[in-house]
C-alpha cells in the first residue's frame, strides 16, 4: 500500500491515518448519533469508538431482551409448529 | 513528579529518575537565573520538602545536565518568601504524594496572595513579567500533571495559577475546547494565546490534527529531542518548541484515549483476535452491522409472532450472526401488496393454516398470481397496520417486508437448511414444494 510509506515513522503502526479517518467515518455512519445540529468533522475518534463501545452494548442488551421474549413467546405455541423451529432459530 | 523552575520557567521533574525532565520545561530569563544561582541553596519554607527535593535536584542535574540546581534553590527562595503559609498546610499531604487531594484544599483567596508575592522582591522583577507570560503554561502543566501524578510543593503554587489561570480564560477556552472534553486540554488551549504568533488558529488546527494523526505511535522520541535542542538555543525557539511539548503531550493523551476504547471495543466483538487497528475497526462496522440485523430480525419475529409470520425463515441469521447473509436481497421478494392473514387473536390459531413460506427471495413473477388467487384482503390489510404499530423499529424495512408477507393462505413451508444455503436455493424446487404444499390440504 503505498500509504505504507508515509507512516514508516509512525513505528509499529502501517496503518495510514486516513485509513482510520476513513473507517471512523463508516462506524460513525452506522451510529444512531445526533446528526441534527452537531457537525460531523468535529467528533473525535475517541469519542467515536465510545459511541460504539455504548451501541454494541446497547444492541447485545436489546438482543437478550429479545432472545427472552422471544423464548416465552415460545413456550405459548406448539413446540412442533414451524413456527417454533423459526423462533428457535432466531434465538440462536 | 514535581514542578519546579528551571530557567524561568516550571519543569516538571520526576523527583526519582528523570523520567520526562524535559517535558515541561519553561524559561527564565536570565537574570532572574542568575539572582536564582545567587540565591542561598538553603531550605526557608519547609525544610523537610525542600531538602528532600534539593538532594533529588542535586541528583537529577547531574545525570541530565541541565540547569535544575537553580530549580531547588529557585524553588526554596520562592517557597520561602511567601508560599510558607500555603506550604505548610500542605506539606504533610504533599509529602505523602496524594495527587489530587491538596486540590480542592485550596482556598481561593489565596491564589491572589501567591501571585501578588511574586511581584514583591527586586529580583523578581524580571521574573513577575515572566511569570505572567509564562503563567499559562504554568498553569498548563500544573493542571496537565497535577492530575496526572503526585503533587509535589510547587504544586501549590502551581496549582494557584492554574485555578486563577482557569476562571480568567475559561470564555476563551471553552469555546475552543467544544470538541475535547478532558479538561487538561482546555488548559493547553490557554496556554494556546501566549504562542498565537506561530500557531495561528492553534485549537482547530491542533484538534484537526489530533484527529487525523491517530496512529503516531513513534511519536513519543520527539519530545525528548525537542528538548535537548530547546535549552541549547535561545528563549524563542522555547516557545516554539513548547507548544510542540503541549502537543505532543495533549497528542500522547489523545492516542492512549483512543487506544484504550480500541481495546474495550475488541473485547466486546467476539473472536476478534486482529493487532492492528483498521482490521479491527473493519471487523467491528462488520459486527455492528450484523448486530443491527439481528435485532431488526428478532424484534420483527417478536412482534409477527402472535401472528403466523410467513417466510421469516429465510430472512434469520442462522449461523454466525447473519454474517453469511449480509444483504438480504428485499426487492427480490413478492411485489404484490397482499398481507398474510395473521391477524393477531382469536380466528387464527396455531392449528390453523399457516400462510405459505416463501423459499428463495429470487421465485419470479408465478407466485405473486398465486397469492393474488388466494388473498384475503380484510385480513391482510388489519395484518399490515399491525405490522406497522409493532415494528416501529425497522422503518426501512417494512415496506419490503409487507412486500414479501403477501402469501395469505399459502402453506407453511419450512425448511432450516435451505435457509442457510438460501443464495444456492432453486427457485423450481422451491416452487414445486409450495404447490405440492399448497395442493394437498386444498
Amino acid at each position: 500500500m503505498s500509504s505504507r510509506s508515509r507512516s514508516s515513522r509512525q513505528g509499529s503502526s502501517r496503518i495510514s491515518d486516513d485509513q482510520i479517518v476513513d473507517l471512523v467515518s463508516k462506524l460513525r455512519s452506522l451510529l444512531p448519533e445526533i446528526r441534527n445540529g452537531r457537525r460531523s468533522d468535529k467528533v473525535s475518534a475517541s469519542k467515536v469508538l465510545q459511541e460504539t463501545c455504548n451501541y454494541i452494548r446497547n444492541l447485545h442488551q436489546e438482543v437478550d431482551d429479545l432472545s427472552e421474549r422471544l423464548s416465552q413467546l415460545l413456550q405459548t405455541i406448539d413446540p412442533d409448529s414451524a413456527e417454533a423451529s423459526i423462533i428457535r432459530s432466531l434465538i440462536m | 513528579m514535581e514542578l519546579l523552575w528551571q530557567d524561568g520557567q516550571v519543569v516538571v521533574k520526576s523527583q526519582r529518575s528523570p523520567r520526562k525532565p524535559h517535558d515541561h520545561s519553561v524559561n527564565l530569563s536570565p537574570s532572574v537565573a542568575a539572582a536564582v544561582r545567587g540565591g542561598s541553596p538553603a531550605p526557608v519554607g519547609d525544610p523537610l520538602l525542600l531538602q528532600h527535593h534539593h538532594q533529588q535536584q542535586l541528583e537529577d542535574a547531574v545525570n541530565n545536565n541541565h540547569l535544575f540546581i537553580q530549580e531547588d534553590e529557585m524553588s526554596s527562595w520562592l517557597f520561602s518568601d511567601f508560599c510558607s503559609d500555603l506550604l505548610l498546610p500542605s506539606a504533610p499531604v504533599v509529602t505523602s504524594s496524594v495527587p489530587s487531594c491538596p486540590l480542592p484544599a485550596l482556598p481561593p483567596p489565596k491564589r491572589l496572595d501567591s501571585f501578588g508575592h511574586f511581584s514583591r522582591p527586586n529580583p523578581l522583577a524580571d521574573e513577575a513579567t515572566v511569570v505572567d507570560s509564562s503563567d499559562t503554561p504554568m498553569a498548563t502543566r500544573a493542571s496537565e500533571d497535577a492530575t496526572r501524578v503526585g503533587a509535589q510543593f510547587a504544586s501549590p503554587v502551581v496549582r494557584a495559577a492554574s485555578s486563577r489561570d482557569q476562571a480568567g480564560t475559561s470564555p476563551s477556552s471553552a469555546s475552543s475546547a467544544s470538541a475535547d472534553p478532558i479538561p487538561s486540554t482546555k488548559t493547553e488551549d490557554v496556554a494556546c494565546p501566549p504562542k498565537v504568533a506561530e500557531d495561528g488558529a492553534p485549537e482547530e488546527r491542533k484538534r484537526k490534527a489530533r484527529d487525523c494523526d491517530w496512529s503516531n505511535d513513534g511519536e513519543d522520541v520527539e519530545p525528548v529531542l525537542n528538548d535537548d535542542k530547546r535549552v541549547s538555543r535561545g528563549s524563542s525557539s522555547t516557545k516554539r518548541s513548547r507548544a510542540a511539548e503541549v502537543h505532543n503531550q495533549s497528542e500522547r493523551r489523545r492516542r492512549d484515549r483512543i487506544n484504550e476504547k480500541m481495546r474495550a471495543l475488541q473485547e466486546l466483538i467476539p473472536h476478534c483476535n486482529k493487532a492492528d487497528k483498521a482490521s479491527m475497526l473493519d471487523e467491528a462496522i462488520g459486527y455492528l452491522k450484523s448486530l443491527q440485523m439481528q435485532v431488526q430480525m428478532m424484534s420483527m419475529g417478536c412482534g409477527m409472532m402472535p401472528m403466523m409470520f410467513p417466510g421469516m425463515q429465510q430472512y434469520i441469521p442462522h449461523t454466525g450472526m447473519g454474517m453469511n447473509r449480509p444483504m438480504i436481497p428485499f426487492p427480490n421478494v413478492f411485489n404484490s401488496s397482499t398481507l398474510p392473514t395473521a391477524s393477531v387473536g382469536p380466528h387464527m390459531g396455531p392449528g390453523s393454516r399457516f400462510p405459505a413460506f416463501q423459499m428463495s427471495p429470487r421465485i419470479p413473477a408465478p407466485d405473486p398470481s398465486r397469492i393474488l388467487h388466494s388473498s384475503q384482503s380484510d385480513a391482510t390489510l388489519s395484518s399490515s397496520s399491525l405490522q406497522n404499530s409493532n415494528l416501529p423499529r425497522m422503518p426501512g424495512f417494512m415496506d419490503p417486508y409487507q412486500n414479501f408477507f403477501g402469501l395469505p393462505h399459502m402453506h407453511f413451508h419450512f425448511q432450516l437448511s435451505q435457509a442457510s444455503t438460501s443464495s444456492s436455493a432453486k427457485p423450481t424446487t422451491s416452487k414445486a414444494g409450495e404447490t405440492s404444499q399448497k395442493e394437498s390440504p386444498d
